[in-house]
């Protein structure tokens, strides 16, 4: 029978600059994501969960799934390059196959979201796969959170690829901790989103302010 | 209360809440009825029954209980109203947001939904000002009366000007307020045909229906949804919008009038079983209150919204 679901996307950058204590960071802090948000009975029945990740290549580490329904969550590995135009590839093609499997199973979706974490500058020019996912012309196009960390990271860019709201590091931490902050602002993100009543509806709510962030300006799209 | 988990401090163990009182998952499930609690489709992990009283404010004027009921026989239909609070609300200790109302006097029959969607739970108070006033009008009703059979529209002006005085007499602002409201005004049945004609005025999403032989007819206009689109949960709505639509609809002996909040109205077409344990219950009569409650207010999983049904049964042709 037709359920209305939330899909919220984690894609998360796994160059090779994230190795250590960035990726120990996002791996420590996964189960405590899973733990809250599949045991709280108001977002575990109408959300549903997803991580890809990329780096030269994307690939999705976990398919969309009911968090209260899956036993642990895929771990994320430092690889190579920062291709964010195979990340926003990937991100479509999936929300496309994820939102078509669960409508033939007669559910309805709401937007999808979409956090987006990186530390680097992407290795090419990623506009067109950008455009391809926000464009109006994609039903399914998803709200996308972006958030960068570390020093390397260019703010101008995080703000371009977010479509509802922007974060960069503002170097208070170290990059484990603002990790921590930031998985801390997913799963808060989530149980608000899936919680905040407005009729049957969701609306997306982020925490306004992430310890260890500095929220940036989106541009309209 | 007890710190977070933290280095060096025990984590709280269920059973350990302050005062020993069970935690969430040791409370039984309630039964409702003689049958438990009913679910249609998949099981839900979110509990049917409510896990905290409601911070009950005293703005909200009354004691706002989780469940309200009422009903009327009459010569012409049987008028049955429920209006349950969601899980969504039980389990975070909201007040239920939905209101109805019911009027009754020698020319007409009046049902009315209203579906708070402003925050700070000040929806509820919209809403049941919104059905109130609009029971109490005289003015309002006649309009209705008056209307004719062309569809049209019709200023609610003076529903929304009672909103806003109390928004302004109690510091609430009008958008926190906002609710959308739906109101039949059903005529005696004409002598000759048995057709009975009810004017429909609606303001927002809470959708009104035809139960026909246990089958559902949507009666207002289902807002335009591409096959391939996502869910949006936006809705005009009160006291900042006052234009609605006004229109007639001709019902027969046994046909039941149905307005429902969106919380009802989504699942119909989302769950059959849900849908045809409802219409069934209209069939032959209208059901007992308590069994109307139990489906109703029954689990349907994400669906977690306020559930009110207000319906009248027209009486079968003599």
């Amino acid at each position: 029978m037709g359920q209305n679901i939330l899909p919220f996307y984690l894609v998360c950058d796994e160059s090779g600059s994230m190795a250590g204590a960035p990726i120990d960071s996002i791996n420590e802090a996964m189960p405590k994501l899973h733990h809250e948000i599949g045991t709280n009975p108001v977002v575990a029945d109408k959300t549903q969960f997803s991580i890809i990740g990329f780096s030269d290549s994307a690939e999705v580490l976990l398919e969309l799934s009911d968090l209260s329904r899956v036993t642990s969550l895929p771990t994320v590995t430092p690889k190579g390059g920062t291709s964010y135009s195979a990340a926003l590839r990937c991100i479509k093609d999936q929300i496309e196959l994820d939102i078509e499997r669960l409508k033939r199973e007669d559910h309805s979706v709401y937007r999808p979201v979409v956090f987006f974490l990186t530390d680097g500058h992407p290795s090419a020019d990623w506009r067109t796969e950008w455009d391809a996912l926000v464009s109006e012309q994609f039903n399914y196009r998803p709200h996308i959170v972006a958030f960068g960390i570390g020093n390397q990271v260019d703010a101008s860019v995080i703000s371009s690829i977010a479509t509802f709201r922007a974060f960069i590091d503002d170097g208070t931490m170290s990059p484990a901790m603002a990790l921590r902050e930031f998985a801390v602002a997913l799963t808060k993100s989530i149980v608000m989103s899936g919680s905040k009543s407005q009729g049957d509806g969701m609306t997306l709510q982020t925490p306004e302010e992430v310890p260890g962030f500095k929220a940036l300006k989106v541009e309209q799209v | 209360m007890r710190h977070q988990a933290d280095e060096g401090l025990a984590t709280p163990r269920a059973g350990d809440e302050p005062g020993g009182f069970p935690a969430t998952t040791d409370v039984p499930s309630p039964k409702q009825g003689g049958t438990g609690v009913l679910t249609f489709g998949d099981a839900a992990t979110m509990p049917p029954a409510p896990v905290k009283l409601t911070e009950q404010r005293m703005r909200h004027l009354e004691y706002l209980p989780d469940t309200a009921l009422d009903w009327l026989e009459t010569t012409a239909g049987s008028i049955r109203a429920v209006s349950a609070r969601g899980r969504l609300h039980r389990f975070s200790g909201e007040v239920r947001q939905d209101s109805f109302a019911l009027a009754q006097d020698e020319d007409a029959l009046v049902l009315i939904v209203a579906d708070g969607v402003g925050g700070e739970s000040a929806g509820h108070i919209g809403a049941a000002l919104a059905a109130r006033t609009a029971a109490n009008s005289r003015a309002l009703i006649a309009r209705a009366l008056a209307h004719g059979a062309d569809p049209g529209s019709i200023m609610l002006s003076e529903l929304s000007a009672a909103i806003e005085a109390v928004g302004l007499d109690r510091g609430i602002p009008a958008q926190a307020m906002s609710t959308t409201f739906t109101m039949a005004v059903v005529s005696p049945p004409a002598s000759a045909t048995g057709a009975t004609t009810a004017a429909i005025i609606q303001l927002g999403d809470s959708p009104v229906w035809r139960i026909r032989d246990s089958a559902w007819t949507r009666l207002d206009a289902v807002p335009e949804a591409e096959a391939d689109s996502v869910l949006s949960t936006s809705t005009l709505a009160l006291p900042l919008h006052i234009e609605a639509s006004i229109w007639s609809e001709t019902l027969s002996p046994g046909d039941t009038l149905a307005l429902t909040s969106d919380g009802v109205g989504n699942i119909i077409p989302q769950n059959a079983d849900y849908a045809e344990a409802l219409g069934r219950l209209w069939s032959g009569s209208a059901p007992a209150p308590s069994d109307l409650l139990s489906v109703v207010d029954a689990t349907v999983r994400t669906f977690e919204d306020d559930r009110t049904f207000v319906g009248i049964r027209l009486a079968d042709r003599a």
